[in-house]
Formats: structure tokens, sequence, C-alpha cells
């Protein structure tokens, strides 16, 4: 009874097959504080920001520059893309780049490169461990991390969790089969990651055979970056909304895959960091510009939101840059000196507002 | 072309899934069922019963049948107003004695005893409809008690007069020409039943009150506020009922002769399983004489067969109550989920493939390579207009635009700044032309074609055309009259986007895909309106040549231009002037030097393009995501297309960000200067043009020489 049902569900879109998303409410309750925060820096697609000795830094394409009010100085320059950055306890910082490799500037391990490894060369995300070592979230077995809108698309679930030596370069998987995982935190026992495809936060402890327990569920957007601030809050970046128009895309295997072979990845029917750039790119009904204003709340594909979590990764507050916006697409945040940093990847925007979660 | 696309092709062009959703949309449907049973009912009898169809038997079953049928057409009238009158077994047998007391032991006239029997049955309907009506007292439990105070009266009459009734004999012609006569071999109680039902018919669909009785059942509420006499209608409603049910007594006397106890025992039952199981809502509103007979056919051929069939004796009683219990079913379910299914299968998407789109990257060498043109433009109007879907100008240099508040707006000349309301139409009106005599006819969507003289009245000129032989829904009415242009005859050509959906629901038409447009001609001459071209893709602007010899027009999903041929060798054909547009077409108006200007409100992406093939995703979309979410195409960007009288295209002028001009819906060149209209927009551009002829309006190119 249980499979016909399920099938039947399938058949007519209803049950588990009908194509829902949660609604912004509660701690998601739209605002535009992404939009009200000042901007600090302008720099093309800022990723990833940390904390080190030489202040607050933030990844644009191959560079890592220094945040600071009105300025941007480099601070290091690689030969590929930078896709993951984290701050190490001892000021330095640990870069992950496009083709896999991670280097380490500032600190002991200053200059330091950690060749490629085959199986966890998507890097999306790096943590410093409490022992030391580092955890890096490998995003994908088969795409890059330029590629999430394929991987989103062809529903993979082939990420990992690693386990890495800085001093020896060794790499232990932690957990696998997950849904591109994204942020990272050390909890000391268990890691909590982020994968975006699940909208879940899960915890990953070492007696669990990497299967993981869902911590936070059901998010009405694609998780990224976590950070720690103060008083055990934690800070998630969510890049882009999920839509129920690309839930349903997901949900048509031929359209999706025709769409993947015959269109350009930019024009997909898919979320992205940032909407609207292209004539070619898909709208929906709800997004039509009426009368010369476009509704912040009109469906789109790039969104802006970060979320606080409380101890217990319960969802507290959010800061939104809605349809109408202009701090899309938001993979990173910080919280740093009673300031909350954020970096709107989709518009190119580095910019901060005021931390009232934590206690000055 | 893969096998599964041609596969679909095929299947989407030669199964015509639209059809389901309009079946089910028409108000006939509710028919299908009663009808349906009635014909199987009828085979069946037929096959079973040796001599069924003998006249004997139908003589007698339709004599039946006219009694019968006079008291369900009583009870579908009650039923309409939202009452129910169960008082009609008693009140027959009560009729029957009155009528038999009267003729057979009181030797009253015939013509007397008739008119007494009725107005005896009328009387009891006055009971009833004062208790009711203007009492208010619950219809079922009045009517109940109405019923078995009636049978206790009958019976007490009964004591008395049945000796009498029984022993004395009756010397009437005219009396045993109701019983047993036929007029043109069809029995009299049949005709008389006929001649009620067409009156019937006349008052309830054509007279006022008819239209009351079924405006209080539908809603008694709504009803009086519209000032409706509610108490007197009801009350009404109960004495026809009443009258019809005497008149069916009498002619039952007539027939039978006979006063028994059982005489209309059980009737109301029977009564209202007839009048439900042809379709009639118990909860009033909904019905119709036809269904009342339908239900009333089935119902007699049922008990006279069960009979026939010689089942015993409670069978019969049994399969009414059966068939009630089905009927009742029916009629609760039955409107919604025909609603339900007309919902989810209306909207039924057609196969699409567009030729592939030309490039219009901004470095792309075509004609269409996208510019800022339109975005510095001077605005007129911002803010102050609602979706000027169309623009034009006056020989004056005054600017009009029809906004969405049914009004046609008119910014003066010289500066545009000062504006006035030129004339309230109504409706969505949408495009413009002027006449020879400068007249402003107006396309109205949900009105159809108008005109507006100098001295600003409005005037409809058309709102319906010649209905299609295979057409399910009514084509007849337009519903979505588009963009006009006028010949230099004076006849009018104008599109009507879709047939299926109203203004509101065009975007529903966009999902579809489906050549649900068409082009009709006014000829205001001889006042004829004719269809000339159908099963177009959202018929557009339109716009007569300069030569005057044919009407290009804009098919705005199958992104082309195409060319009507008036006069000529090609006369009456349809040929495409541009196949691939890289958006969506809207108006086409003429532009000086013997030029075109063609506004595309959007341009074409492609996953929608990609979606437009595969009408299955569109339709299970259109069913799971909510509307606002659907796929759409790209409306948020706009773009003027100039072209040649062979369709080569000039140049192309694009607002890049959307900012001032998305989804440009018109345009109109006018002394050197293009005016920009959107639907849904709140100003208008207006752009110098280089090239243009400086002198050149449109006012002088349509009319110039015969001025």
């Amino acid at each position: 009874m249980i499979p016909f049902r399920k099938a039947m569900d399938r058949w007519l879109g209803r049950g588990e097959a009908s194509i829902t998303t949660p609604p912004m409410d509660g701690a998601f309750r739209p605002n535009d504080r992404l939009d009200a925060a000042g901007a600090i820096l302008e720099t093309p697609a800022p990723d990833g920001l940390a904390i080190t000795s030489q202040g607050l830094i933030v990844s644009s394409g191959r560079s890592l520059l220094r945040v600071d009010k009105g300025t941007s100085t480099p601070v290091a320059s690689f030969d590929a893309e930078i896709t993951a950055l984290t701050g190490l306890p001892d000021g330095g910082a640990a870069v992950g780049l496009n083709d896999g490799r991670i280097i380490f500037v500032g600190g002991q391990y200053d200059g330091r490169t950690i060749a490629a490894n085959a199986r966890a060369s998507c890097i999306t995300a790096l943590a410093p461990a409490m022992d030391g070592a580092l955890i890096l979230a490998n995003g994908s077995a088969t795409n890059g991390p330029a590629e999430w809108r394929r991987d989103l698309m062809e529903k993979n679930a082939s990420g990992s969790v690693w386990r890495l030596e800085p001093s020896s370069g060794l790499a232990t998987q932690l957990a696998g089969k997950l849904a591109y995982p994204n942020g990272l935190i050390d909890e000391g026992a268990a890691i909590v990651v982020s994968q975006s495809w699940r909208a879940a936060l899960t915890r990953i402890a070492p007696g669990d055979g990497g299967r993981g327990v869902a911590v936070l569920e059901n998010l009405p957007a694609y998780p990224g970056r976590l950070s720690r601030g103060a008083d055990n809050v934690t800070w998630l970046a969510l890049f882009a909304p999920r839509s129920q128009l690309v839930e349903f895309v997901l949900s048509e295997d031929r359209y999706r895959r025709r769409m993947i072979s015959e269109i350009e990845a930019d024009h997909w029917v898919a979320p992205c960091l940032r909407a609207g750039r292209s004539p070619l790119e898909p709208t929906q009904q709800g997004g039509v510009r009426q009368l010369g204003v476009l509704k912040p709340w009109s469906p789109n594909r790039s969104y802006g939101l970060v979320a606080r979590l409380d101890g217990a990764y319960r969802p507290t507050m959010s800061l939104h840059s809605r349809a109408n916006g202009r701090r899309h697409g938001v993979t990173s945040c910080l919280s740093f000196g009673g300031r909350l940093y954020f970096c709107a990847k989709g518009d190119g925007i580095v910019a901060s507002c005021a931390d009232e979660g934590s206690t000055p | 072309m893969t096998l599964g696309e041609w596969a679909a092709r095929l299947r989407y062009r030669y199964v015509p899934d639209h059809i389901v959703g309009e079946v089910l949309g028409r108000r006939w449907m509710d028919n299908v069922i009663p009808v349906t049973l009635l014909l199987a009912l009828s085979i069946y009898l037929i096959a079973t019963i040796p001599n069924f169809v003998a006249y004997g038997n139908l003589s007698d079953i339709s004599r039946q049948i006219g009694e019968f049928g006079l008291i369900v057409i009583g009870m579908t009238i009650v039923m309409l107003a939202g009452g129910i009158d169960l008082s009609v077994g008693s009140n027959f047998a009560l009729a029957n004695l009155t009528a038999l007391a009267l003729i057979n032991v009181a030797k009253w006239p015939v013509e007397a005893a008739i008119v007494a029997t009725v107005g005896v049955g009328a009387l009891v309907g006055l009971i009833n409809g004062f208790l009711i009506g203007f009492l208010r007292l619950r219809a079922f439990l009045t009517t109940l008690v109405m019923l078995t105070l009636l049978r206790a009266i009958v019976e007490l009459l009964l004591q008395r007069y049945s000796v009498q009734i029984a022993s004395s004999d009756v010397e009437s012609d005219a009396w045993d020409f109701i019983g047993a006569g036929s007029i043109l071999g069809v029995p009299l109680s049949t005709m008389v039943l006929i001649v009620t039902a067409i009156i019937a018919q006349i008052v309830l669909t054509r007279l006022r009150i008819g239209w009351r009785i079924t405006a209080v059942g539908g809603s008694r509420r709504a009803a009086y506020n519209a000032g409706i006499p509610v108490r007197s209608t009801i009350c009404l409603s109960y004495v026809v009922s009443g009258l019809l049910t005497g008149l069916a007594g009498t002619l039952y006397a007539a027939r039978l002769s006979g006063a028994g106890p059982d005489t209309g025992l059980g009737l109301e039952l029977t009564v209202v399983t007839a009048a439900l199981l042809g379709g009639n809502s118990v909860g009033g509103g909904r019905g119709s004489i036809g269904k009342a007979l339908v239900g009333a056919i089935i119902v007699s051929l049922l008990t006279n067969g069960l009979v026939r069939l010689g089942l015993q004796n409670g069978s019969s009683s049994m399969a009414v109550g059966l068939v009630l219990l089905l009927a009742i079913a029916i009629d609760v379910r039955w409107v919604r989920w025909r609603h339900n299914l007309h919902a989810k299968v209306y909207v039924s998407p057609a196969y699409l493939a567009l030729p592939k789109a030309p490039s219009f990257a901004a470095d792309a060498a075509s004609p269409y390579a996208m510019n800022d043109r339109l975005g510095n433009v001077k605005i007129i109007g911002l803010g102050e207009i609602d979706g000027p879907e169309d623009v034009i100008l006056d020989a004056d240099d005054n600017l009009y635009c029809s906004v969405r508040q049914g009004e046609i707006v008119r910014f003066l000349a010289p500066d545009h700044v000062r504006r006035e309301v030129y004339a309230h139409v109504g409706g969505r009106p949408l495009g413009m032309a002027f006449d020879k005599d400068g007249g402003l006819v107006v396309c109205i969507a949900g009105m159809g074609l108008y005109r507006v003289d100098k001295q600003r009245n409005v005037q409809k000129m058309t709102a319906e055309t010649n209905r299609s032989a295979f057409s399910i829904i009514d084509d007849s009415r337009m519903r979505l009259a588009d963009d006009l242009d006028i010949g230099p005859d004076g006849k009018v050509y104008f599109s009507e986007a879709t047939i299926r959906y109203g203004f509101e629901e065009w975007v529903v038409d966009a999902l579809e895909g489906r050549g649900n447009g068409r082009i009709i001609r006014y000829d205001p001459a001889s006042g004829g309106t004719r269809t000339i071209l159908r099963n177009l893709l959202f018929a557009n602007g339109i716009c007569v040549a300069h030569d005057n010899k044919s009407v290009l027009f804009a098919e705005t999903w199958g992104c082309r231009v195409s060319r009507y041929w008036l006069e000529g060798p090609k006369a009456g054909t349809t040929e495409i002037v541009i196949a691939d547009l890289p958006g969506y077409p809207d108006n086409i108006n003429r532009g000086s030097r013997g030029t075109y200007w063609v506004a595309l409100a959007g341009a074409r992406t492609p996953s929608y393009d990609l979606a437009m093939t595969m009408p299955a995703f569109r339709r299970r979309m259109a069913r799971r995501v909510a509307g606002d979410e659907w796929l759409f195409p790209n409306v948020n960007i706009g773009c003027v297309v100039h072209f040649d009288a062979n369709g080569a295209v000039l140049e192309s002028l694009w607002d890049l960000k959307g900012e001032n001009h998305p989804a440009i819906t018109s345009m109109r060149e006018h002394r050197g200067y293009l005016y920009l209209g959107g639907v849904t927009n709140n100003r208008i551009g207006r752009l110098k043009l280089a090239d243009a002829d400086p002198q050149w309006t449109g006012e002088s190119s349509y009319w110039g020489g015969s001025r």
C-alpha cells in the first residue's frame, strides 16, 4: 500500500511530492536590515571572511583583501580562484583554491601548500578544529565550487567532510554522502555542517559512522558558511532562496535534464547569487515590474539572508535583503568587534551593521 | 528532432485536451448524467420487456407521466425558489377526491368542477406559501404537517363520500375525453404537460417573475438586497405547486374515477426523486423545466418498468428510494466535483516549438543587438497614469492613452503636461485608432469595439461576431479585443487575443501557448462583424499596411509578425513577415518613410522556450505551483523594433535596465518623435528619432488625402 501511495502522490503531486517551501516567518520574518547596513568595500564577488592577525580579510577572486573602512589592501594573491577561507587561532589563515590546493597565509604554517586531494577537490569551507587540525568541506565529488548550480540541479549528494593535519597533509574522511556541505563549525566533540541542498544543518560526531544528526531543518533558503559569534551564537549565511518553481523543476526530471544539457547555466531555472543581470534569465509571474516597481515579496532567484542561531542552533533573528534589495547572495558573515560583517557576493559588497546579538 | 519530441508534437496537435475543460464549463453538462440515465434505462426496458414500445403501453405510461410531470414541474419551481413541498401527495389525493365528489356526487358541470379542484389545490399551496413565505416557517416541517393534515381530511371525506362516488355514474363526454382522449395521437394529459412545460419554461427563463424565483433560491439575502419581494415570491412558488398538483389530481380523477385511501400515497417522495434526479438542486437557484421532465420520465419509466418486469410490490418503492439516494448524492457532489475538475483541466497547454531566437547580445552582429537608446527618454505623466497600453496622437499633437481605470486620458499639446480624462469608456481599453471623422475607435477588453466621437460620446460599434461551427465555448462574444486598425474604406480590423480567457488571465493563455486568438473585421457601413482569421497565437498588434493592400498582425506567443492580404493575387491568404523575433511582439504601428514599428513586450528566455515544447511540464506547473511562482516570459525588459515593408529589421531600441520601459506594448511615431506606452507601466516615454521624417504623422498617413 505504501509504495502504491507514494507512486500515486508522485503522479498527482500531493503528499510528499507536493511542491512546498518553508515560509519566511517567525525568526525569518522579512526586513531590510542587510540593505540598511553600511557598505565598507566594493569588490567583485567577495566570498569568504576571516579574522587574522592583520584584521578582517575577505577573499575576492584570486586575492585576499583587508576589509578596512573604505580601502582595500591586497594581502595575498594566488594563481587560482579562492573558494574557501578561514582564520586560524594562531593569527594566520587557510585558503582553499579552485583546483583543490590549500595554502596557509601567515601564522605558523605561512606559505605551506597542501596538494590537492583528488577525492576532496571541491573545497567549499574550511574551519580550524580545536586540536589544531583543519576541517574541510568538500561540496561535491563531481562538480567544482563554481558549478554549485549544476550540483543542485543534478540533485547530487556526493559531498564529504574531511579532517586535515596541517603539518603532514594527512586527510581522513569524517562523513560522506552529504548534499553540498558548505559551512563548518567545530564543536570540539562534533562538527556541525550546513548541507545546502538539504536546507539543513547536521551534526557529525566521531562515533556515528559519518551519518550525522539534523540539528536544524526546513530552512527557507540554502544554507552556506557558518561562523561562531560571542555568547555561543552562531551566524549562518544563506546564499540563495529556495523557491517553489525550483523545487518543481527539481521534481521534473525530463525538463531538468534537457535544461542542463541545452541551456547555459546562467539562464537555468535555478537559484543564483544575483538575478536579473541578463534578459535571458527566467522570470516568474510575480516578478513582473508593475508601475515601475518590483515588489519586495516577488519571487526571485536571488536573495540576501543572514540568520542568527542560538546555542541549540535554533534561529532567533535574521537579516534580509529582499527581491528589490541590493545585497543579494550573502556567502559569508562574521561577528567581529561588536559588528556583524557580511559579504554579498551577488552584488559585490562587503558591509557591516551593529551586532545586536553580542553583548559588548 | 527526437522521436519523443515528434510524438509530443503529434499528440498535442491531434488530441484536443482543451475541449474537456470547455465541455465541463458548459451549463448543459449538468444534464449529461440524467439524460444518459434516461437513455440507458429506456434501452434496458425496451430490450428486456416485450411490447414495451407498443402503443397501448406507451399511451398508458405517457398519461401517467403527464400527471406526474405536472407535479414535478411544481416541485421544481418550489425547489428553484429554495423550498420544498412535501404536501403534494395528500394535496393530489385531495384534488382527486374533490374532482370526483363535485362531478359524481354534486353533479357540477365539468368546467366548474375543474376550476374548483384546481382552486382547492392552489388554496392548499397558498396556505403553505403564507406559512413559509410570510410567517417564515420551515418549509420542510410545514409541508410535512400539511401532508399529514390533508391526508387526515381526505380520509374523513372518504368515509363520507367513497360509497357515493363509487356507486354513481357520470355521463359526460368532456370528462371522458379528459380521462381517455387524445389530441393528434397524444394523450390529453401529456398534451397538458407539454403546454404547461412550455409556459413554465418561458416564465422561468424569459419573465421577470421567473428570474426572481431563481434569484431568491440562489441567495435569499442577495435577492432581498436587490429589491426582490422575497416573501411573496416564495409564497407564489407554493401556489404554483399546489395549482399544478390540483390539475394533476383532476386528470387522475378523470382517468381512473376512483378514490381510495392509497391515492397519492408516497407521491411526494417520488416527485422529489424525479426533480432531484433531473439535476435540480435541492438548495435552490439551479434547475430547469427540462431537468424536471427528464427526471419525471426516468422515475415513471422505472416504476412502470419494475411493475411490468413482475417484481414484487414493495420493490418499486425500494427502487425509488435507492434512486433518491443516488440523486441526492449526485446533487451534493456533482456541482463541486465538476467545478473542481473544470478548474483543474481547463488550462491545457499545447506544444509550441519556436524558431531559434536571434541573439540580442550587445556585441551580436544582428539588428537586435541590445543598446540603451530607451534608457534616456523624456517621461510624460510619471505616476499619473496606470498602464497606458496604447498611445496615439491626433492632428493637433494631443496625446491619448488607454489606462486601466477604463478611461482614455489625454495629455494636452504642446508640452503634454496638463492632462484630462478624455472619455470614460469602462472595461479595460487597449488598442486605439482614429477614424476618418476624427472619432477614436477603441478595443476594450471585456466589452468589444467602441468609438468615442469628437463630442466625446461613447458608442458601441460591435461586441459580437459570428460563432464558429464547432466551438464549444461561446466564441461569438468578445472577451479580449486587443488592438485595431482602420482601412481606407472605414472597415475596422481588430484582434482578439484569446477566446478562452479574459484580460486578467492573459498569463494563463501564455502558459497554454495555443492558437486561441483571432482577427475580426467590422464593417461600419453594413454593421456586420466577421471573424477572418482564427487559431492565432495571442493575436495582438494589427496595422493596415502603407499601401492599404494588406494587414500586418503580431502573434505574441508565436514571436512573429504576419501579413494578411486584403487584395491582389494573394487576397485572403496569410504569410509570415518576421518569423523569429527575439521577444514577444505587441502593437504594430506605421512609421515614417514607409516603415513600421513593433513593440516587444518582453524577451524570449531559453528556459521558457524549452518549457513551451513540454506541455505536460507546464500543465503540472499550473496545477502544483502557485501562480505568482509560474515560469514566465521575461517582460521586465522592453524593446521597439523598426522594420520595413518587406519585414527586414532596420534597428531595435532597447531599455537595457528596464527602469523606464519594461514591457513596452505600444509606440507611435509623430513629427519625428516616438511615444512609448506599457500595459504595466506608469509613464509614457518620448524619444527624438534621428532619421525620421519630422513632418510625418499617423493622422496624415491614414487620412491626409481623404480629409
